[in-house]
């Protein structure tokens, strides 16, 4: 019985662990594959942004929203042959029906596709799912989401490909 | 009369060495003081600024001229096994002197986290662990860095990727 109630546990746990964001997916099956970049940020990091004196009122927008996210988290292949082919799987991994397709971009070199979740009328989480012809990316980031700011969270963080969510306003 | 001011002026320069230290640095220091190869430093911040200075690195500069202290300590896994201890178990250490992860990134199997302990001056102390498949490093700093540049350096990967 103790044997059951600790898997069961074990089990909450697990779901916990890799069921908080799209790519705890990809985290889980290629954090030991050491030809994947990772990155994580923590939501401490983006609290220190709370208490900042911003020196214009756009400035004030951007600190805002940046201290609302809970965490940002990167999966990232360079110089991936199968880059392509870890673009399909990103889709087969992630749970799509939990995501509302926000924008496509597709040129000669990459596809890019951006989902959002939302909870409550409020946007979640954001994901960025990237594949070229050498490189492939998993970006998702998550916390209370301004859609209105997130490229210009992009630019303060140097996070390439957020900039086209700029011109999805530009559209709006 | 210059033996006492010397000796006076050391003491100081010691104590205050000391006191800049969190003890999470100190318990590094003091766990692998006798092993060979392994090498540690502390410096003002005003030799690393200058060195970042003639190195041209402006904008790294700019972003840590708030720092004040800069100690390092860098050390051979091997060390880490001889005396039966191990990275996670000083993590630990670090949680248990409040410092709090900020960000982690790997690359090459080289795995770095940024570590911080807040204060309400802008005394905080950063701990930057960096481990690759035959060292530890850690770095700790005491002072200020902008939020700004410690975001863009985590997400620095990614740049390089795009």
């Amino acid at each position: 019985m103790k044997k059951v109630i600790a898997a069961l546990v074990m089990m909450v746990v697990m779901n916990g662990a890799f069921g908080q964001d799209a790519i705890s997916k990809f985290f889980s099956k290629y954090q030991n594959d050491e030809s994947f970049s990772q990155v994580t940020v923590s939501s401490k990091m983006f609290g220190l942004f709370t208490n900042m004196e911003a020196e214009t009122p756009e400035d004030k927008e951007v600190l805002e929203a940046i201290s609302k996210l809970k965490g940002l988290r990167i999966l990232g292949k360079d110089d991936a042959r199968n880059a392509r082919e870890l673009y399909k799987e990103a889709f087969t991994l992630i749970p799509m029906k939990e995501y509302e397709e926000l924008m496509s971009v597709r040129d000669k070199d990459k596809d890019m596709k951006f989902l959002i979740k939302e909870n409550g009328g409020k946007i979640s989480e954001l994901l960025m799912i990237m594949g070229g012809n050498e490189q492939f990316m998993v970006l998702s980031l998550f916390g209370e989401i301004d859609l209105k700011q997130i490229s210009r969270i992009g630019k303060k963080m140097d996070v390439k490909g957020l900039e086209h969510l700029d011109k999805m306003d530009k559209k709006n | 009369m210059k033996t006492v001011c010397a000796g006076v002026i050391l003491s100081m320069v010691l104590a205050t060495g000391g006191y800049s230290q969190s003890n999470s640095f100190i318990a590094l220091k003091e766990k692998f003081a006798y092993h060979h190869d392994v090498y540690s430093f502390s410096t003002s911040a005003f030799l690393g600024g200058t060195i970042l200075k003639l190195a041209g690195e402006h904008e790294f500069y700019d972003a840590v001229k708030s720092i004040k202290r800069i100690s390092v300590i860098a050390i051979p896994k091997d060390a880490f096994r001889h005396e039966n201890v191990s990275v996670s178990g000083f993590k630990k250490i670090m949680r248990q002197d409040s410092f709090q992860e900020l960000a982690r990134m790997k690359d090459n199997g080289d795995i770095v986290t940024f570590y911080m302990r807040p204060t309400e001056s802008r005394n905080n102390r950063y701990m930057i662990l960096v481990e690759d498949s035959d060292n530890v490093v850690a770095i700790e700093l005491t002072g200020y860095i902008d939020p700004e540049f410690l975001l863009k350096c985590e997400s620095h990967t990614n740049k390089e990727k795009s």
